[in-house]
Parts: structure tokens; C-alpha cells; sequence
């Protein structure tokens, strides 16, 4: 027994040492195999992505169906996330190299996406799309520098969304266009005090980096000059948070531990909460908004400054073509059906805002219901109100919204004043621009 | 509990010498060792590409401008030096999370400690006993337990509402500065378990003469805790200090889902972690991110050091052997 020992431990060694190799052999090959998308079918295999909740993936897997079954030759492959999450992944993609071929991005991630190079140019090339059907000014919010980078998915606009419903119990007006922000101190404080202090007017603009935006556009400023810096100064956003910070004590607006819930979207905050009666909001969020509440909802236009609402059509949110895309004559075929094509039209709803060609938002708009037909009529009534777009915001946008959040919400929680916390968001702000 | 046995080296069987001795052949040991490490080659492989790989990359982020977008360029230690000298919000989460490890730690080990040395008798049904407490463990870090949170202790939640029914104020852990900690705190150490179960396998290695015999000398319940049980269980004790402290360090699940990656409100959950994470995946500083992850590092580092050093004083081994 013993002198057979030795044989059979050397040969069951050997045995080890080939399987182990071959384990991982096997294992570096399976890595390697991910690479190659390679189609058997000879079909082009596109790629989309997008963020929104539930029922917008709805209606746009409808309207992919819809595209695919007009190309027979192209299958699209989606995917989708909520919006945080989305522009996390979408950003490590795109480092390293392996982005989809048609992306749905933000307004204020535009110009660093375009100045990196990422994104083809959709008036000209290998991507090119006709979009000679959309307003040209609109369209234009695409452009980084003379590089059409983008073309709008969807037009919105600023709205305060208005819980009819509870204004009608307790006895309080819905306000109508053309109210002053002196209007929405009374408004606010007559709901506080109807209610006996259960209700809010409306929850505290202060942390809304965009209802800033409208305040400044209202007295002829902007958040941005031309070349991406700050377009205000300390002392106009110390006046607005002013303003915030007196409808918040008197009760008019929300507490700051509701107001910081707004992060978190429509389905928790204090509207569907039902601890305010009013919020600033864009127009396609409402579906959103009427899916969390069971009260009815309406849109009523920005109070105004010497008959100024400061609103503006903004894309919602828009559509590019991966630099680094296989297929770009597919993916720019895909982008011009999903902002022109009736059919496409008919499965988005307003999802994601008005549809972007003029011709085919009309017939949309006549043929409107339920949320659909709430969106589009406020658009129309307020087509007259409106300011021109402003250009695409410059690179570290995104983190100026989250800083007006915190810098706010620690002022509304008592940690500091409203000139101390303005000293430091101009401070940061300018950092962050900086970078 | 492999680790526990790290501490604390079992005594040798008396069966083991024969096999020793079998095993100390030259060339067999060799083919051994072969055999071992080349079964180990697809996990140093692993631990190459996936792990020392990526930790000396971040080492050299550190020392970049890298934003995820353009090349890194190297700007030497301004990342640290903005950290330290011109970062309001680096002190404030460094202050967050010791304010989270200094309460965490011992409360959480006391409140094993105290429930391990419970379930050590031998009751009915302590098997299952056992099983319930340690399960939030393994619940306590998912995601799902996160949003269970959330929502219990928010406005308008169970744990409001409950308040409310008591004649209390109702409350909204939540959104409030001053209980949205606690709150996460709370979450922590609820999740006792795992320390749990390692003090029970601890208190089992204690020889039950040695309570016989001071019993016999005259010593009541505290005073067999205080002369048996925590000395002979000071290495087990260690070890769960040490892991605790380290794992408190690292805390970000809870933080980052009950806050909705925010750290608010008015950054009153902004744990080191969320921070570092803020500022790679929302800023796209990822060099800073990762000077960040450094000073983490090395921050734990020392203190696990010092910790060893100090652990000479009071931990004792049963074996004779000190560490």
C-alpha cells in the first residue's frame, strides 16, 4: 500500500494541475466571450436607454414596437432607470465606452457630454436627422455651439400644480394667470388658516433650483451669463429665499422636514401628502402627480412681475447619438421617429411633455384625454406668456440644484441665516462651475 | 467563525501529532503546496484583476483631476489639500460618521453581549430564539430593510403613529435634523446578531469548572461575569470590537437609501461614504473620490493599529500566547 502512495498522489497532482488550468482557461475565455455582440440573424441590434418611472416605460416600449415593426431589419434593446441613478450609470458608460446607441439626456448634462465628444452631430454625417419639423428656436436648445449635440424629446413648461379639490373644501379660490407673489402670500395663508394650520398653500419654493430660475427671469436676470457663469448676485437670491422664508413662517408654505420630502418626487411629497395645496412643478410631471393623489389636480400659470411669468418651453429632456455607436444611420432613424412620426406621437401621450414636431402636436392636442388633454390645454392657453429659451446650462448644473437643497433646507431647519447660507451657495456655486 | 479561531489558536488533539509527522516528507509537502497554489491561481487571478488592480489605480486618481469624461490629469496633492483645508463638508461628514461609529460600536457589542450571555442557557425553544435575533442581521444591511425604515419612521409612519397614540407628539424621524441619525443609529444596532452569535461560540469554550469554582469561593452572578466570563472572552471580545469599529467606518446602505443618496436632511446623515460616493457618482470628482477612499484607508489603518497595540493590555489568551 505504502509504495503505491507516492505513484497515485503524482498522477492525482497532475490531474489537479490540468483541471485547475482549465478552470481557468475557461474562465478567461467566458470573460473574453461578453465582447462580441455579434448577430447571427443579420439584424442591426440598437441600443436605447432613458430614465422615468413605470408608465412612461410603457408608452415608450410601445412606441419602439411600433418603430420595429416599420423596420423590420433593426431590434432595439432598452433600458431604463429612475433619474439619479440613470445619469450615474449613463456617465460610467460613457467612460468606458460601451454607452448606447441612442441616449435620453438632460438639459444641464448636455454641454459636458458635448464637450467631451461624446455626442454626433444630428445636422449633418452619419446621424443626421431632419428635424425641420420642430420649432427651430426649440430645437436650437439642442446646440452646443454651432453642434446640433441633441434634439428635445418632449417640450414643458413651469406650472404651480393645484389641488383643486382641497381648495374647493375648504373655500379658498384656485388662483388664476396673472396672480402676483404677493397673491401667493395671501393664497398660502388662507389655506393655512382655513384648514386650521393642517394644510399648507404651497410647498416652500426655496429649495427649487428652477423656481429660481423663474423669479430671475421674471426681473429680466437669468441663472447663467453666455459663458456659463453665475447670473446673479448674492443679494438676488437672499431676496428670494426671503420671500420663501416669510411664507414659510407664517405658515403659508410648507415646514422645512415636509419641504425636504420634495427631493424624494411626487408619489411622497407634501402634495400627495396632502399638507400642501400647491407645488412648483413642471407641466409633465402631472401625470405623475395625479397618479399619487386622488384629489383632482390643475395647472394654473407662474404669478407674475409687471406681467412677467418668467416661464419658458423647456426640453424635458432630449435625445443624442453615441459617438461611439456601430450603428448611427439606425440610432438617428430611431431619434427622427421618436420626435416626428405620428405613430410615435400616439404611444408617448405627454410622458415626457408636448411631442416635438409642431405639425403632429397639433393633431395630438385635438384629439387629447384625461392627463393628456390637462397638459396640452394649459400649454395652448399659455403659448402668450412665454419667454424665450434660454441656451443649454453650462457644465455643474446638475450639482447646483442639489447645493440649492441643502443650502436652503439648512436654512428652513434653523442652521444658519438666509445671508450666510446665500455667501455660501454663491461660494460653492462658483466652485462647482469652476471644475 | 473561522476568524474567531484566528485570535484565538485552538489547543493542539492529541491526534494531531501522527499526522504532522506524516506530513513533514520533503517532496510531498511540495506537491502539496503546488497542488494548493495552483488551485489558488483563479482566485489570485480574480484578486489581481478586480481587486489590487482597481486599489492602485484609485491610489493614482488620487493624485488626478479624473471626471469619469476626459483623461486624468495629475494635479499632486491639490485633491488632499482642498480636503483639508478648504472642505467645510469633508469635516462635517467626518464628524457624522464618528458621532455614528462612537455610539454604534459599543452599544451595539453591549447589546450582543448582553443577549449572547441570555441565550447561553439551556432553555426550550433557545435554538430559536437564537435564529430570531440573528436574523435581523441578515436582513439589516438589504435595501428592503432601508425603505422599511424609511417608511416607519417617517411622517405619517408606524412609529408616528404609534407616538400619537400614546399622547405623544407625532413625529417625522425622517426630515428632522436632529432624529434623522438616531434613526439610522437605531437601524444599526438592532442588527446585534452577527456579534451575537460569535460571543455565543466565545462563552461556549469557557470550562464550566471554572464557574464552579468561584461560585465555590463565594462569588454571585456579577462577580462570575466579571472574574470568568469577560476575561476568558476578552479575545473574542477584541475581535468584535475591531470588526465593529471597521464596519462603522464603512457604514453607507442605510444612510444612502433612507436619505435618498442625499445625506440630508441639511446633510445631517452625510456619512463619509455618501459623501465620497456624492462626490465620484453626482460630481464626477472621482480623483477627489478617491483621495477620499485613501484617507479613508489609512485613517482605519492606523486606528486598527493602535488598537492591536493597546489590545496587549487587556486581552487575555488562554493559551499563554499574547499577540
Amino acid at each position: 500500500m505504502r509504495i503505491r502512495v507516492a505513484p497515485t498522489r503524482r498522477s492525482k497532482l497532475a490531474t489537479a494541475v490540468i483541471a485547475a488550468t482549465a478552470v481557468a482557461a475557461s474562465l478567461t475565455l467566458t470573460a473574453c466571450g461578453g465582447e462580441s455582440g455579434g448577430s447571427g440573424d443579420g439584424k442591426v441590434h440598437l441600443s436605447f436607454s432613458w430614465w422615468g418611472d413605470a408608465s412612461r416605460a410603457k408608452s415608450t416600449e410601445a412606441a419602439i414596437k411600433l418603430f420595429e415593426k416599420a423596420h423590420p431589419t433593426i431590434e432595439v434593446g432598452t433600458q431604463y432607470a429612475q433619474f439619479g441613478p440613470y445619469n450615474q450609470k449613463l456617465a460610467t458608460q460613457i467612460a468606458g465606452g460601451g454607452a448606447p446607441d441612442l441616449i435620453q439626456i438632460d438639459w444641464g448634462n448636455q454641454s459636458q457630454y458635448a464637450r467631451s465628444n461624446t455626442l454626433l452631430d444630428l445636422s449633418s454625417g452619419a446621424a443626421k436627422v431632419d428635424f425641420s419639423g420642430l420649432d427651430p428656436a426649440f430645437a436650437s436648445s439642442g446646440k452646443d455651439g454651432d453642434k446640433q449635440v441633441a434634439l428635445p424629446f418632449g417640450q414643458t413648461t413651469q406650472s404651480f400644480v393645484v389641488d383643486e379639490t382641497e381648495l374647493k373644501s375648504l373655500g379658498v379660490p384656485v388662483p388664476e394667470a396673472g396672480w402676483t407673489w404677493d397673491d401667493v402670500a395671501t393664497f398660502g395663508k388662507a389655506v393655512h388658516d382655513r384648514s386650521k394650520g393642517e394644510v399648507a398653500g404651497l410647498s416652500d419654493p426655496g429649495t427649487t433650483w428652477a423656481a429660481f430660475q423663474s423669479w430671475l427671469y421674471q426681473r429680466g436676470k437669468d441663472l447663467y451669463t453666455k459663458d456659463g457663469r453665475l447670473g446673479f448676485t448674492q443679494a438676488d437670491l437672499e431676496g428670494f429665499w426671503n420671500f420663501c422664508a416669510g411664507l414659510r413662517k407664517s405658515g403659508a408654505a410648507t415646514p422645512a422636514n415636509q419641504t425636504a420630502t420634495l427631493a424624494n418626487g411626487p408619489a411622497e411629497d407634501p402634495l400627495a401628502k396632502n399638507t400642501a395645496a400647491a407645488e412648483w412643478d413642471y407641466d409633465s410631471i402631472y401625470a405623475s402627480h395625479a397618479a399619487a393623489n386622488k384629489d383632482h389636480l390643475v395647472l394654473v400659470p407662474l404669478p407674475t412681475v409687471g406681467g412677467k411669468t418668467g416661464m419658458y418651453a423647456k426640453p424635458s429632456m432630449l435625445l443624442s447619438v453615441y459617438a461611439g455607436s456601430k450603428h448611427p444611420k439606425e440610432a438617428a432613424e430611431l431619434l427622427s421617429f421618436l420626435v416626428n412620426d405620428p405613430k410615435a406621437a400616439g404611444a408617448l401621450g405627454t410622458s415626457r411633455g408636448l411631442f416635438p414636431n409642431l405639425g403632429v402636436r397639433k393633431s395630438q392636442t385635438a384629439s387629447a384625454t384625461g392627463d393628456d388633454k390637462v397638459v396640452s390645454d394649459y400649454e395652448a392657453a399659455n403659448a402668450a406668456r412665454l419667454s424665450p429659451t434660454p441656451t443649454a446650462p453650462p457644465k455643474g448644473d446638475g450639482q447646483l440644484i442639489t447645493l440649492m437643497q441643502r443650502i436652503y433646507g439648512g436654512i428652513s431647519f434653523g442652521q444658519q441665516s438666509v445671508a450666510a447660507g446665500a455667501k455660501d451657495f454663491m461660494a460653492q456655486a462658483q466652485q462647482a462651475l469652476a471644475k | 467563525m473561522s476568524s474567531t479561531a484566528r485570535l484565538d489558536p485552538p489547543v493542539p488533539t492529541s491526534a494531531a501529532p501522527k499526522r504532522t509527522h506524516h506530513r513533514t516528507t520533503p517532496i510531498k509537502g511540495l506537491a502539496d503546496r503546488t497542488a494548493g497554489y495552483v488551485f489558488l491561481l483563479p482566485w489570485f487571478a480574480g484578486l489581481a484583476i478586480f481587486t489590487v488592480g482597481p486599489l492602485v489605480y484609485s491610489l493614482y486618481l488620487s493624485f488626478t483631476d479624473y471626471n469619469l469624461l476626459q483623461p486624468p490629469h495629475w494635479v499632486g496633492l491639490a485633491n488632499f489639500r482642498e480636503m483639508f483645508a478648504h472642505d467645510p463638508r469633508f469635516y462635517h461628514a467626518v464628524k457624522v460618521t464618528l458621532i455614528y461609529v462612537v455610539v454604534v460600536t459599543p452599544v451595539k457589542l453591549a447589546l450582543a453581549l448582553a443577549v449572547a450571555v441570555l441565550l447561553n442557557r439551556r432553555r426550550r425553544g433557545v435554538g430559536l430564539y437564537r435564529s430570531l435575533f440573528y436574523l435581523p442581521s441578515l436582513l439589516g444591511t438589504s435595501v428592503a430593510v432601508a425603505l422599511v425604515w424609511r417608511s416607519m419612521f417617517g411622517q405619517g409612519g408606524a412609529v408616528s403613529n404609534g407616538l400619537g397614540s400614546l399622547g405623544l407628539p407625532r413625529t417625522d424621524f425622517i426630515n428632522s435634523t436632529t432624529w434623522s441619525l438616531p434613526a439610522i443609529i437605531l437601524l444599526a444596532c438592532w442588527q446585534f446578531g452577527a456579534p451575537m452569535v460569535i460571543f455565543l461560540a466565545g462563552l461556549k469554550q469557557i470550562p464550566s469548572e471554572l464557574y464552579d469554582a468561584v461560585s465555590v469561593d463565594g462569588a454571585g452572578t456579577w462577580g462570575r461575569f466579571r472574574h470568568v466570563t469577560l476575561p476568558l472572552l476578552s479575545p473574542v471580545l477584541f475581535f468584535n470590537v475591531l470588526l465593529e469599529t471597521i464596519n462603522s467606518f464603512q457604514a453607507f446602505t442605510p444612510a444612502f437609501v433612507i436619505s435618498n443618496g442625499s445625506g440630508g436632511p441639511a446633510d445631517s446623515t452625510l456619512f463619509y461614504t455618501l459623501y465620497l460616493y456624492q462626490r465620484g457618482f453626482t460630481d464626477f470628482r472621482f480623483g477627489y473620490a478617491s483621495a477620499m477612499a485613501w484617507t479613508l484607508l489609512a485613517t482605519v489603518a492606523v486606528l486598527t493599529a493602535l488598537m492591536f497595540r493597546a489590545s496587549r493590555a487587556w486581552v487575555f489568551y488562554t493559551d499563554g500566547g499574547s499577540r
